[in-house]
């Protein structure tokens, strides 16, 4: 039995499946392609999202695949007032900030983000002090030691389930040492991140070993590459195989889902918590009355 | 000095259709290319292959050591005992295989660091051998590309494929080593190890087979046969 976990006001048990919607306050990321970038736009799709039973939002600046450089100063003119605006509107909710920069955590924290996303594998060795700083979650990635916004390249593991998941026990153990709150953190085996798509499959076939360290584990595989390539279909038509992907992450182990498509996703969790026993019927009336 | 043929192929994973998965047919060109220039090599029944491919350190391998690609998650599906290459080479191993070459090999892993002339000794003996040169050229050459775009990418997978169809042994070379590492190359140790070991010796026949980048990579098959 996992433990619990803490971000923000909420307490997620370890049961509850939580969703993490992707706010990209981007204008060129893979998905989205700047649908929601500009403040208006991206506070319309924090608002969007939580309407949609999402528990936290995860607001990022720097679209992850390589492309012109983004500094410290345009990340934070693009999430910052996002992070505030989202904050000062939606008192509950979770605020994730999807930063590997220390300097921008600590700006984005300061203005009341809950937790750090470091998707990129704790590049920034002082990231794991801000969380501990703020008292704020973090997510421990295994990014495959990739550099920010590279692209893999002909990777190879021996194991890579064994090596994530000794990684990213060293990682979450790191930034206890480093004072980040243990119930604050999660780890993430990053999809894609110095992966191919067979690697990334073989991290969610083998999610309940990762399950089995005690973190509690964060999969962010929305209309990825690796879905895209075992249906060879483009990001809109990611879908179904994204939310197959959930469902099997969600049966081994998995507890919070960085998702484009909230509503879709929200409904695979429910149905996969009502199958293992964890929640009720939302509507108990057939053959019932 | 003995090399009666070089072999240049590319040190894709994807050229084993094994890892290419339902895609393998995209490249079967290539593929087609890369058996073809291997098989010709080893056509006059040489001696012995030497498979000379980038590692991380330079090393020999034994002529029983066979190719597992489980690193890049896919299983060969049967089990022996013999030592398993690294990949680079295991890409020639897999060629050697296709084409049915049964006679002795020799596996040589070249790394950026070398001392080259002293790979070179490592790698040659007397009788004839045939080279199965593995590697490739800037992975630069598009926004896609695994090193995202760098403008100087096509000038220097140019200048690649003007010395393969040229025989030119010694501006292979000569190749700007800080330039291909910036360009994310793997073939440079490679024919770094081809020149000095051909060395003064004339290329009788050179033909650059095929020249392509669909991912951004550039590829390069091409035939030389040494006087």
């Amino acid at each position: 039995m996992g433990s619990v976990l803490r971000w923000g006001r909420p307490e997620f048990g370890p049961t509850d499946l939580v969703v993490m919607a992707i706010v990209n306050a981007t204008p060129d990321s893979f998905f989205d392609r700047g649908r929601t970038y500009g403040t208006d736009a991206a506070l319309d799709r924090v608002a969007q999202v939580i309407d949609e039973g999402a528990e936290i939002v995860d607001i990022g600046g720097i679209k992850a695949a390589p492309g012109g450089d983004v500094d410290v100063a345009e990340e934070l003119r693009r999430v910052l007032p996002v992070v505030e605006g989202a904050r000062e509107r939606h008192p509950d909710v979770v605020i994730s900030v999807d930063t590997w920069r220390s300097e921008v955590a600590d700006v984005l924290c300061s203005a009341g983000a809950d937790v750090i996303n470091d998707a990129w594998g704790a590049v920034d060795p002082a990231l794991a002090a801000v969380a501990a700083s703020h008292g704020a979650g973090l997510v421990c990635t295994h990014a495959g030691r990739q550099s920010p916004r590279t692209r893999p390249h002909r990777v190879w593991y021996d194991d890579v389930v064994a090596e994530a998941a000794a990684y990213l026990v060293d990682l979450a153990e790191a930034a206890v040492a480093a004072g980040v709150r243990r119930d604050g953190i999660v780890i993430d085996p990053a999809h894609d991140f110095g992966k191919n798509s067979r690697h990334s499959l073989q991290l969610t076939r083998a999610t309940d070993v990762l399950v089995a360290t005690g973190w509690p584990v964060l999969v962010a595989m929305s209309r990825k590459d690796f879905i895209g390539e075992v249906l060879d279909q483009l990001p809109d038509e990611r879908l179904e195989g994204t939310l197959a992907a959930t469902a099997v992450a969600a049966w081994l182990g998995a507890r919070v889902f960085r998702a484009h498509d909230v509503t879709a996703t929200r409904r695979v969790l429910q149905t996969v918590a009502a199958i293992r026993g964890d929640t009720d019927l939302a509507l108990g009336r057939r053959a019932l009355a | 000095m003995s090399i009666t043929a070089v072999a240049f192929v590319p040190a894709a994973p994807l050229l084993v259709p094994q890892v290419a998965g339902g895609s393998a047919g995209l490249d079967q060109p290539m593929r087609d290319a890369s058996l073809d220039v291997v098989a010709g090599a080893i056509a006059d029944r040489a001696a012995e292959v030497i498979v000379v491919a980038p590692t991380g350190t330079a090393a020999r391998w034994p002529s029983d050591a066979t190719w597992d690609f489980a690193g890049f998650g896919v299983a060969r599906g049967q089990s022996d005992r013999r030592p398993v290459l690294p990949w680079p080479l295991g890409i020639g191993a897999w060629l050697l295989d296709e084409v049915g070459w049964d006679g002795p090999r020799r596996y040589l892993g070249v790394s950026p660091a070398d001392d080259v002339a002293a790979a070179t000794a490592q790698g040659t003996t007397d009788g004839a051998q045939v080279v199965i040169a593995v590697g490739d050229g800037s992975a630069c050459r598009t926004e896609r590309a695994p090193g995202y775009l760098d403008d100087r990418a096509g000038a220097f997978d140019a200048r690649i494929a003007d010395l393969l169809a040229r025989g030119d042994a010694a501006g292979l070379g000569g190749i700007d080593t800080a330039l291909a590492a910036d360009l994310m190359c793997a073939g440079l140790p490679v024919w770094r190890w081809v020149s000095a070991t051909v060395g003064d010796a004339e290329v009788g026949a050179a033909e650059l087979v095929t020249h392509v980048a669909p991912y951004g990579v550039g590829y390069f098959v091409a035939r030389w046969s040494i006087s």
